[in-house]
């Protein structure tokens, strides 16, 4: 729970502005300053599942760039000699390594976004222009984990069936799963198939396939067959009598006016920096970055207040409650 | 080897000499993402201004849940999913129209779930468009030979609509290197996804088309925007 709540929409703004600069920084200096930054919110806010997904992802396609980049790319004006008359040059490494950096804070920024912002604001957002759209999604939201139990389910009564244990009831209300198999059409005899076929492995992995399609198959016709008791009842209930309402309600509050005059103020003086070049560095054809240039100056500043906001909050929060 | 090698050299040196300038690469990635948003948000609009009958907005919702159901329970294999399968089938029976819908909802709901970024919006578009053009197409779908290549395609089409999302990660200018790299990164599991699709358009289609034929027929039939009053004869 939050105690200094923040209007989601300009939280989206905020983040929206976040990933448009882990595209245009260039400089080390500024790109390391963001990552170490968003790495103490992320910290803050704490590191979430999807996150160490993703993570999986990233690397080997990080490492992939890395390396591919050097080997690939040969323009650049320093080249580094690794054997006669075979170099790779230190732009294109740096380029490789920059542009990881970049791949690595964006994918931050979101998975900060998803821990700042629920689905329930984001879809509060939604709702004001796309009613219907935004509707459905909270509707299939609630669909997901029904449909997940009734294929568990009939998960539950094809093992038992194929275990040969006859179930309890009259012959008519019994769902007949031996009358789906002949709905799955694997009639397609060729030579090819024959041989797939007696391989064991692959027979197993058929085997499996078509037990998850005959769940699937059969979850899906109930799952259409009940939703319509969902549509009857809506009608029922009145559904589209008059416009409706949305359960949570945001106001602006005095933090929001400040986060963003706060925002309108940094993104301001950062955008003058980079209309004088403050930030970005030309990497082709020839580098032209030194470790000396220290970038302490007025939009650097702004550019570290721009990113604090929501650390200052959730630091203030850990203070309250303990 | 080096015959390509010299090829790459020559088109990073002639691609970088048109966009070398770093603001026109961040001004393509905003107009391509508020071009994205826009197509997007036109359809979704259009859908709303239809306003659409009770039935036909559970009918999408219930469909979006199947896909994305589809595409959770495999997620521990990488690049398995049914969710490509069942929009396909949406398309083909309901139509282009309600193919993009489910397409494009399954996309952000399951990006609910599984963390949202910049990049749902790619693949909304994916998945709307494969939708849809299963719509386009739906007259053809009965040729088995038809709906391999279909399958197989969509699978490496999505593949290459949902990568353009990472190819603007660089700071700079738009580059050749990179867009290898991730295209080379992606084969294998574009491949998978495309021979899934193809077998189970094989082996599961008439049985799917059966089922959400009858819920066309039994539910969408008769029902206009006009005729919303409850019958009580019902």
């Amino acid at each position: 729970m939050e105690l200094t709540s923040i209007h989601p929409g300009v939280y989206l703004l905020y983040y929206f502005i976040m990933v448009l600069f882990a595209f245009i920084f260039s400089d080390p200096y500024f790109v390391v300053t963001f990552l170490v930054l968003l790495l103490v919110l992320i910290a803050l806010q704490g590191v979430s599942h999807e996150l160490k997904n993703i993570m999986k992802l990233f690397i080997p396609l990080s490492v992939l760039i890395m390396i591919l980049n050097p080997l690939l790319n040969r323009t650049g004006a320093h080249k580094i000699y690794l054997w006669s008359g075979f170099f790779i040059t230190y732009e294109a490494i740096a380029y490789g390594i920059l542009m990881s950096l970049a791949l690595l804070i964006v994918i931050l920024v979101f998975s900060s976004y998803n821990r700042s912002v629920s689905y329930q604001e984001m879809l509060y957002i939604f709702s004001k222009k796309l009613p219907i759209i935004s509707m459905i999604i909270v509707m299939a939201l609630r669909f997901i984990p029904l449909i997940n139990s009734r294929a568990i389910e009939v998960q539950k009564l094809n093992s038992l069936k194929s275990n040969g244990v006859e179930l309890e009831g009259e012959d008519e209300e019994r769902i007949d799963v031996d009358a789906f198999n002949s709905n799955i059409n694997t009639d397609y005899n060729s030579k090819l198939v024959d041989k797939l076929k007696s391989n064991k492995r692959i027979a197993a992995i058929i085997k499996e396939a078509k037990t998850l399609g005959k769940i699937m198959g059969i979850t899906v016709s109930w799952s259409l067959e009940e939703s319509m008791f969902t549509a009857k009842s809506m009608k029922a209930r009145g559904y589209n009598a008059t416009e409706r309402t949305s359960y949570l309600s945001y106001k602006f509050s005095n933090a929001d006016f400040a986060f963003i005059a706060l925002i309108i103020v940094t993104v301001g003086i950062i955008i003058v920096g980079l209309l004088h070049g403050v930030g970005m560095i030309n990497i082709y054809p020839s580098i032209d970055f030194r470790f000396s240039n220290l970038p302490f100056n007025i939009y650097y500043l702004a550019f570290i207040v721009f990113l604090l906001p929501l650390i200052y909050l959730e630091i203030k929060e850990r203070i309250l409650w303990h | 080897m080096s015959a390509m090698d010299e090829m790459l050299t020559n088109m990073t040196a002639s691609s970088t000499g048109v966009v070398d300038t770093p603001i026109f690469s961040i001004t393509l990635i905003i107009f391509l993402i508020i071009l994205l948003a826009g197509i997007i948000y036109a359809v979704f609009k259009m859908y709303e201004n239809k306003k659409p009958p009770v039935e036909s907005i559970v009918l999408i919702a219930v469909l979006t849940a199947i896909a994305t159901v589809g595409r959770i329970i495999l997620m521990s294999i990488p690049a398995v999913n049914m969710a490509s399968f069942i929009i396909i089938m949406v398309g083909v029976v309901f139509g282009k129209e309600e193919g993009f819908l489910v397409g494009a909802l399954t996309a952000f709901v399951s990006g609910l779930f599984m963390g949202m970024g910049y990049w749902v919006l790619f693949q909304m578009l994916a998945w709307g468009l494969m939708g849809a053009s299963a719509g386009i197409l739906a007259s053809r779908f009965d040729n088995v030979g038809f709906r391999i290549v279909f399958g197989l395609l969509w699978g490496f089409l999505y593949g290459w609509i949902t990568d353009i999302s990472a190819i603007f990660y660089s700071g700079t200018a738009l580059e050749i290197t990179p867009i290898i790299a991730l295209y080379l990164n992606g084969v294998s599991y574009d491949l998978t996804h495309g021979v899934t699709n193809a077998v189970l358009l094989v082996v599961l289609y008439d049985w799917f088309k059966k089922m959400f034929t009858r819920a066309k027929v039994k539910y969408l039939s008769g029902h206009s925007s006009d005729s919303e009053s409850i019958s009580l004869s019902d």
